[in-house]
């Protein structure tokens, strides 16, 4: 999957979920559709919920296994570990047998690995669910690893690495990543580094995972055309059986504040440059993040976002911007990515600092006004609030992206996180903006990291 | 509307109405059935009931798109359209802001979509301003230069990205610089040619009811959402249905074209030309470019999993009213962009030759037919598919028993358009890369 599709499915994720875990969990909310949430004996975590609308059922497998797991020694190795499971032959048959019966079957699969988790995904007509729902078990956690796809693996994922590095976009992401947490887990390349890659064997790889890949470390959810007393009986017999295991993941360390500002600049065959800022945020059980989620939706994204009038207004420093927040288990990372001529990058960032030096003392609502000057002003807090109410409503649309959302949930939050008023959106207000602004954007280091044409060329 | 206009527009929309697919005929499989009815201006609008979310989406689909662009004026449809969703004062953007609507546009070939989102209780007053906003659209030069300005932000971002890049290329190659092959965002010449005029004859023209339709698709119960459009997008000008501009496919000048970049990887494309769109023909090619390269596991995929050639393989249908357009790409390590290229070139030759099978046919029918349903699960998606359906002179009504026309398709059937239409002699080939790896 695009890395850049993902990452919104995992900044989405995370307050979308609030609405539909809190709905579960009470379980009687008017308008909310049939869930259930329960935990096998084996540790497995579960979710089922209904949804009529299509003849479709989507599932997701999270793990608590992902880069934060590596050592120097292993960087890349869970990321090999998802291509080898989700291409790879189980069961008697190989990888393409595989393959084409699943399609045969109408399912749609998928993998993704990032520093705290890595995901199985698959969604198939209803008729399908179980047989899809047994056949995402058997991938898992009956995968067979052989040395010859193992070798071609390999030169698949060097395929996949330079693809990315002629991609501005998905390359800028990742570097100013890197950059941003140097010295920290989520500093590492979900990639790996290349010469562990070209030297990992069948025992290496078996050994990296053995302790990481169990139900205890796991969570299942389903949405999508079921009866959920049907398909928690199925899950109770097949994954119930499944051996016992406990969660082994490493624990993240919480990144601190960044010590010093970084900046970067590297050159490719394009015509527009890229500049991208990164900040250190509050990680996914922080009580703020979700007035920093909301804050980095009115600064760059919607109809008109507030950094629109700063950077595309006027001289129009800007071609284009996008702002967003990735809430990750040990911190998290803000994400300013601007589309704009070489010439300009030097007034955008001038602009940008004078502004944020400002940010916490912004007036985001109309209420923060005295009434006469009120009916002049946007209401940058009313309008967030409404459109991620839309922007959730689309995104729980999708039986797939709800179904990853919420098996991705259930292994990152914690039972501290998320009790503060700051949990429903309709309650943060403009002080909560303002103060999150001050802590984690105003006058913050960063990292920069611009990606320009090459020098010399001819447009 | 003067009755007169009404008449003609109706007698145009019943000789245009596509044969074989009526609405008592099939039975309708996506979502709830929609209804479609007609307005006092003329416009025709489909509306479907949608509870799984209180939000709504409204879709105006424009007949005029980059083949209605005249000759050297490539980019007029993309400006017009745009130019129409500026918002002329400020206390407009502010209350959509308020609301948290948003609206985008999307131009191709033969339409363009105007999509509004809306949380559904502020559908009516989001409508309000936008229909505001499109009946009385303020084309100044100053509004013109901004837009001619992200126009040529877009041109460069078409060329850095090379899937978008090929599409524009291929469009060229097969129609020459018009029609489908007109640049979406226009070029310099264009954009210095194109003035204020241009704009608004093109608007006057094709932003009339009788040139427009719109899907809704809402948890708003009938007794609301039907004045509620009436009250709005009744007020759109009335105006016929325009004739489009004939297209004329020509045969490639030549089979094989390089694009040199400083890039790691080679981009190596296949396309070829499939016939005009009909729901028939719709459906097989949705069927063709799934079991060729949508998806893991894909007839392609050998290149990636036996091969190692590639990351991921995949295959793009442009549906074109006049002439549909297939494309097949990979990405390789641009040293084995040769390998790459003749690895493709063979397995598609094996298409061709061989076509498929009984058991491989049924497997692909149960892909594609899932795979659409699951296209089309959110109500923006299953919008913008029945306006698309709409724009290009379809029915909407495809979407609904699109499942059941795929299980139609026949062993032969299938077989005899891979046989016609994928033949070598009509590739083209594309190859974007580092000019050292390009060569033969």
């Amino acid at each position: 999957m695009k890395t850049c599709q993902r990452s919104l499915v995992i900044a989405w994720s995370a307050l979308a979920m609030t609405w539909v875990w809190h709905g579960s969990a009470c379980g009687a909310v008017d308008n909310l559709p049939a869930s259930r949430n329960f935990t096998l004996d084996n540790g497995l975590r579960v979710f089922l919920q209904e949804k009529h609308d299509l003849p479709l059922t989507a599932m997701a497998l999270a793990m608590d296994l992902g880069t934060k797991d590596e050592t120097e020694q292993t960087s890349g190795y869970a990321h090999l570990l998802e291509h080898m499971l989700l291409f790879g032959g189980n069961d008697g048959r190989d990888g393409e047998a595989r393959l084409a019966e699943l399609r045969g079957h109408g399912v749609a699969h998928n993998a993704h690995t990032d520093h705290d988790l890595m995901t199985f995904e698959a969604s198939c007509p209803a008729a399908e669910s179980v047989w899809a729902l047994e056949r995402l078990r058997q991938t898992v956690f009956f995968g067979r690893l052989g040395p010859q796809q193992l070798e071609s693996e390999k030169r698949i994922i060097l395929e996949e690495i330079l693809q990315l590095r002629d991609n501005p976009v998905s390359l800028g992401r990742m570097l100013v990543m890197q950059q941003l947490f140097t010295g920290h887990p989520y500093g590492q390349p979900v990639f790996g580094d290349g010469r562990t890659i070209k030297t990992a064997t069948i025992e290496l790889l078996q050994a990296f995972y053995k302790r990481l890949l169990n139900p205890g470390g796991s969570a299942l959810a389903m949405v999508g055309d079921f009866v959920l007393s049907d398909m928690e009986k199925e899950i109770r017999r097949n994954w119930g059986a499944l051996t016992p295991g406990v969660q082994n993941a490493a624990v993240v360390p919480q990144a601190g504040r960044l010590q010093k500002n970084s900046e970067q600049q590297i050159e490719l065959d394009i015509n527009e440059s890229h500049l991208f800022f990164a900040w250190r945020a509050p990680g996914f059980n922080h009580e703020q993040r979700n007035p920093l989620t909301m804050l980095t939706h009115i600064l760059g994204r919607g109809l008109n976002p507030l950094l629109n009038g700063v950077l595309r207004g006027g001289r129009q420093a800007v071609d284009q911007l996008d702002m967003s927040y990735l809430p990750l288990r040990g911190g998290g990372m803000v994400l300013l990515h601007l589309t704009l001529k070489e010439k300009n990058i030097r007034n955008a960032r001038i602009e940008l600092s004078k502004f944020l030096s400002r940010l916490g003392f912004f007036n985001f609502s109309r209420t923060d006004f005295q009434q006469p000057d009120q009916s002049y002003v946007p209401d940058f807090l009313e309008s967030a609030r409404n459109q991620m109410s839309y922007n959730s409503g689309n995104f729980r649309e999708s039986a797939q992206n709800l179904s990853v959302a919420v098996a991705r949930f259930m292994l990152l939050r914690t039972a501290k996180g998320g009790d503060s008023h700051t949990e429903d959106g309709e309650r943060i207000t403009s002080t909560d903006l303002r103060h999150v602004a001050g802590k984690y954007l105003s006058g913050k280091k960063c990292a920069v990291l611009a990606i320009v044409p090459l020098a010399g060329k001819a447009k | 509307m003067k009755t007169g206009k009404i008449s003609v527009y109706c007698l145009l929309v019943s000789l245009l109405w596509p044969a074989g697919i009526r609405p008592d005929e099939t039975s309708w499989r996506l979502g709830r059935e929609p209804q479609n009815y007609r307005l006092d201006n003329g416009l025709s609008v489909v509306w479907q009931r949608d509870d799984a979310a209180a939000n709504s989406v409204v879709v105006l689909v424009v007949r005029g798109g980059d083949r209605d662009d005249p000759p050297g004026k490539p980019g007029l449809a993309y400006l017009t359209g745009r130019l129409a969703l500026e918002i002329p004062d400020p206390k407009k953007l502010q209350q959509l802001m308020g609301f948290g609507s948003t609206f985008s546009l999307a131009v191709g070939g033969d339409y363009a979509l105007i999509t509004i989102r809306s949380l559904s209780r502020y559908l009516a007053p989001t409508l309000a301003v936008m229909t505001a906003i499109l009946t009385q659209p303020l084309f100044s030069d100053q509004r013109i230069d901004v837009i001619k300005d992200l126009m040529r932000h877009l041109q460069r971002m078409e060329t850095d990205n090379p899937t978008e890049f090929m599409r524009k290329t291929a469009g060229k190659t097969f129609f020459g610089p018009a029609a489908y092959g007109a640049a979406l965002f226009g070029d310099e010449a264009s954009l210095a040619q194109i003035g204020k005029k241009d704009i608004q004859s093109f608007f006057r023209s094709h932003y009339v009811s009788g040139n427009m339709a719109a899907v809704v698709i809402s948890d708003l119960g009938e007794e609301i959402i039907k004045p509620l459009i009436a009250a709005s997008l009744g007020s759109l000008p009335a105006g016929p249905g325009l004739p489009c501009r004939p297209v004329a496919a020509r045969k490639p000048e030549l089979p094989r074209l390089t694009v040199e970049r400083q890039s790691e990887q080679t981009h190596i494309s296949i396309s070829v030309l499939l016939p005009g769109l009909t729901a028939d023909g719709f459906v097989l090619a949705r069927l063709l470019e799934t079991w060729l390269g949508k998806g893991i596991g894909s007839r392609l995929w050998p290149l990636r999993g036996r091969a190692d050639l590639t990351y991921g393989v995949n295959a793009e249908l442009t549906p074109n009213k006049e002439a549909m357009l297939l494309s097949i790409y990979l990405r390789t390590d641009s040293d084995r962009s040769s390998e790459a290229q003749a690895e493709l070139a063979q397995l598609l030759r094996a298409v061709h030759e061989n076509g498929i099978g009984a058991a491989e046919l049924a497997a692909a029918q149960a892909y594609a037919r899932a795979d659409f349903w699951r296209e089309n699960e959110s109500r923006e998606r299953r919008a913008a598919t029945l306006a698309f359906l709409e724009g290009s002179g379809l029915s909407y009504r495809l979407a609904g028993d699109f499942g059941e026309r795929l299980e139609k398709i026949g062993l032969e059937e299938f077989n005899a358009f891979i046989r016609e239409w994928l033949a070598p002699e009509r590739w083209v080939t594309l190859l974007i890369g580092p000019p050292d790896k390009l060569a033969e």
